[in-house]
């Protein structure tokens, strides 16, 4: 993949967890590595 | 899904949180994730908004219908990105495993103005 930059800041998003907690992934930043699957469903 | 539920600890080992990011509407989700017992943060993404989000900035998921894994460092940015060809296609957790090795010797990931505080270090 051609990226001018080759590690791109990965964009933030906010979301409602199963538990109902809000996740907002700019809170790992300087904390933790995440892996982030996609999946493509469970049925 | 149960792979990586099995080898959730040697993700936490590497100071590694995962995000997994579902289609199914949020009842659907919830109940999957609670009969399976999944350890990690599930988020259930029905109109596809996370799936766009990185669909629309980088070109690879393709709809969000097929399997992908992003890998982001502690300074926020993407050091893998993998889309699947086939539902199996995925990487390996041997495979993402090492790249957390490799991520983690980077000075801890971080640059040096935002140290690292690992919650269990003495």
């Amino acid at each position: 993949m051609a990226y001018e930059n080759q590690n791109p800041a990965a964009p933030d998003f906010t979301a409602t967890d199963s538990e109902g907690r809000t996740i907002k992934l700019s809170d790992y930043k300087g904390k933790k590595n995440i892996a982030l699957v996609f999946n493509r469903g469970f049925f | 899904m149960a792979q990586l539920r099995q080898d959730y600890q040697k993700f936490v080992e590497r100071i590694t949180e995962i995000i997994t990011v579902g289609p199914e509407d949020a009842n659907s989700f919830t109940k999957w994730w609670h009969e399976h017992e999944m350890p990690f943060i599930g988020i259930p993404d029905p109109t596809h908004e996370i799936a766009k989000l990185y669909n629309q900035q980088f070109k690879f998921l393709r709809g969000g219908r097929l399997p992908a894994m992003v890998v982001i460092d502690k300074v926020g940015r993407i050091r893998l990105m993998h889309y699947a060809d086939l539902p199996s296609d995925i990487p390996t957790d041997e495979e993402v495993l090492a790249l957390l090795d490799k991520l983690n010797g980077e000075t801890g990931g971080i640059d040096n103005k935002s140290p690292v505080v690992e919650p269990n270090s003495k």
